[in-house]
């Protein structure tokens, strides 16, 4: 008899998703679905408003990751304008991109997963939380606040606000930085360097206890996509598209982001919201394919700073010619703490860091934009067509939860089949599933941001609808 | 000197649930004291613990669902993190003054004052009871911040 549980709701993700798993008649796991819950419609209700309006419009869409989507929208933005924005603008957003990343990491690795691989993937609920990893490890807990504090300040500090900053602009940014808040924040670059430096040591550390969830946590052959550069560096704002596959070889470089369309297809299933991104070439569901941390660290072998460079070399080494598993996105964070710390740092000291000549002006040159960065999560797409009044006609959002769908189903799929043998819901299991997708750490789109105190059930249901089994968290 | 810090919290774009948030942001506009913060926030997280270690009273600002539409509540607020089990990165004021206590070694004295609202609707305006409420609010915040510096 077929049966299925669900996950209702996954805890410490930003927005809201249920997991089922489907169950062979003899209770074993045959299949999984990773479904996103919540309706956003961002695209369709921009249609109709200014293209200048799109990177306030676009930064609603989240409260975490604002910043993320003013940058790809105001790059969509430049286009329409078919201007190139002052290099000092371009390394102005590049700073608050890269805040946006340090800090965005922090709340991943400290607050939403740590609890995990600190308290252990079997620890009461009502302790494994941030909580817990304060009253447990305040030395971490110390530290992840800190790094997460030193990316807000800096996006206030630039933005004027934490959250919904208005100051990225269609052209560049609105206003130019000063000298005193470029000292103010060259002044804790030693502290938070060192932090970073401190959790990476602890973290290589205590790696070798996972190993049991590196091997089941999405641990298979995928593509890998991210934006790159010439210097073969990471790439988070600037460049094309780039592919490699499991075994290293590049299979597309020198992508245009305005010719996305070229790889990257996107299909609907009826069980989700989320659309899956997959590489056309493949076709779907062949061409699955990561973004995030752990893809752009497979792309390159080295950061462009010196500390990371160093870091970059022990996180590829791990594993040749690719890491596969998407548990280590965990350890990429760090390292691409690290490197946001230290390019903020070679930024802020560009000889034109303080010019005044931040912003290009033009009105619509183009009827057609797509601007590309690379947010904490991954790649994300913002591509706008306008009329000739400058109007939104169409807008179309690929975010990195959306790249990284089918790797993220077929991430359940693994862990499940690794940890579930029905009928009854094992112990543990239930927060293994949920691991593999805080790995990606996925952004369902939620501008509150909170799950607060949201239950969480499994329930075991036979075909004729009978609950075989529960679990509830309360 | 004794040093306060003031932290409204709430939604400004579900109706009442602005009315810690307006607060707050109403003071930050007319504080000149240095030894008064302001901060003006969606929900409480753990990295507000580290200015509320640096302080010796901490102001929480809230709406609060139930009870009289207006009525304004205040308590004494104290560490504790068994009130609430988190999921996820938000916490309630006791747990912000634990975490306080936790990792920086200082637990300020506490108060959250409350205005119990009347619609949580999605509107960027305080329902006429609320409103009503408002300057009674920022009195009773001023004289918890005169009593204390």
């Amino acid at each position: 008899m077929a049966r299925q549980i669900t996950i209702d709701p996954v805890t410490r993700i930003e927005g809201h998703a249920k997991i089922t798993l489907f169950l062979d008649d003899d209770n074993q796991v045959q299949d999984a679905q990773f479904h996103v819950t919540q309706f956003r419609g961002f695209e369709k209700l921009s249609q109709g408003r200014p293209f200048h309006e799109m990177p306030s419009l676009m930064a609603r869409i989240c409260g975490i990751c604002p910043v993320s989507h003013l940058m790809a929208s105001a790059k969509a933005c430049d286009a329409l304008m078919a201007v190139r924005i002052p290099e000092t603008a371009a390394n102005l957003r590049q700073i608050m991109n890269l805040a946006q990343l340090v800090q965005s990491h922090a709340l991943s690795f400290f607050y939403l997963s740590s609890p995990d691989l600190l308290l252990g993937m079997d620890a009461d609920p009502a302790i494994r939380n941030i909580v817990g990893v304060i009253q447990n490890f305040p030395q971490l807990g110390r530290d992840g606040i800190r790094l997460r504090q030193f990316g807000q300040r800096i996006i206030e500090r630039l933005g004027g606000r934490r959250i919904h900053p208005a100051w990225v602009v269609p052209g560049g940014v609105s206003d130019p930085l000063s000298k005193e808040m470029r000292e103010e924040i060259l002044a804790e670059i030693p502290e938070v360097k060192a932090l970073a430096l401190r959790t990476l040591d602890w973290f290589k550390g205590v790696l070798g206890q996972f190993k049991e969830e590196a091997d089941n946590f999405a641990n298979f052959p995928t593509l890998f996509v991210g934006l790159a550069n010439k210097e073969k560096t990471l790439e988070t704002y600037d460049g094309w598209l780039k592919v490699v596959d499991s075994k290293g070889q590049v299979v597309a470089d020198h992508v245009d982001p305005e010719d996305y369309q070229e790889i990257i297809g996107e299909s609907v299933e009826s069980f989700s919201y989320l659309k899956s991104a997959y590489y056309k070439p493949m076709g779907y569901p062949d061409g699955i394919y990561r973004v995030g941390p752990q893809a752009r660290l497979n792309m390159v072998e080295k950061c462009g700073t010196p500390l990371a460079d160093k870091e970059i070399k022990i996180f590829r080494d791990m594993e040749r010619p690719v890491v596969q598993s998407s548990f280590h996105n965990h350890y990429a964070r760090l390292v691409e703490i690290l490197y946001g710390v230290e390019k903020i740092e070679q930024l802020l000291n560009e000889p034109d860091i303080l010019s005044t000549h931040v912003r290009a002006f033009a009105g619509p040159n183009r009827l057609e934009g797509v601007g590309v960065s690379e947010a904490p999560r991954g790649t994300l797409l913002h591509h706008y067509r306008i009329d000739e009044n400058g109007l939104i006609t169409f807008a179309n959002l690929i975010i990195a939860t959306g790249h990284n769908n089918l790797a993220m189903n077929r991430g359940v799929l693994q862990v499940a089949k690794a940890y579930v043998s029905g009928p009854e819901i094992p112990e543990g299991m239930l927060n293994r599933v949920e691991a593999v997708i805080r790995t990606y750490d996925p952004c369902l789109s939620c501008s509150t941001h909170a799950m607060g105190k949201m239950p969480m059930r499994v329930q075991l249901i036979a075909a004729d609808g009978k609950i075989v089994d529960e679990v509830v968290r309360d | 000197m004794a040093s306060v810090f003031v932290i409204g919290f709430g939604n400004p774009l579900r109706g009442d649930d602005a009315i810690g948030w307006l607060a707050a942001e109403r003071l930050a506009e007319t504080n000149a004291r240095k030894d008064v913060w302001v901060a003006v926030r969606h929900q409480l997280t753990p990295e507000l613990s580290e200015p509320a270690s640096r302080a010796d009273l901490v102001i929480f600002v809230d709406a609060s669902e139930g009870g009289t539409p207006g009525e304004l509540v205040c308590a004494r607020v104290s560490a504790n993190h068994s009130s609430r089990a988190s999921f996820t990165h938000d916490l309630d004021p006791a747990a912000v003054l634990a975490c306080a206590r936790e990792l920086y070694g200082r637990s300020p004295e506490g108060y959250v004052i409350t205005v119990a609202g009347e619609s949580f609707g999605y509107e960027e305006r305080l329902s006429l009871t609320v409103e009503a409420a408002f300057p009674l609010l920022l009195d009773r915040i001023e004289e918890l911040i005169r009593t204390h510096i």
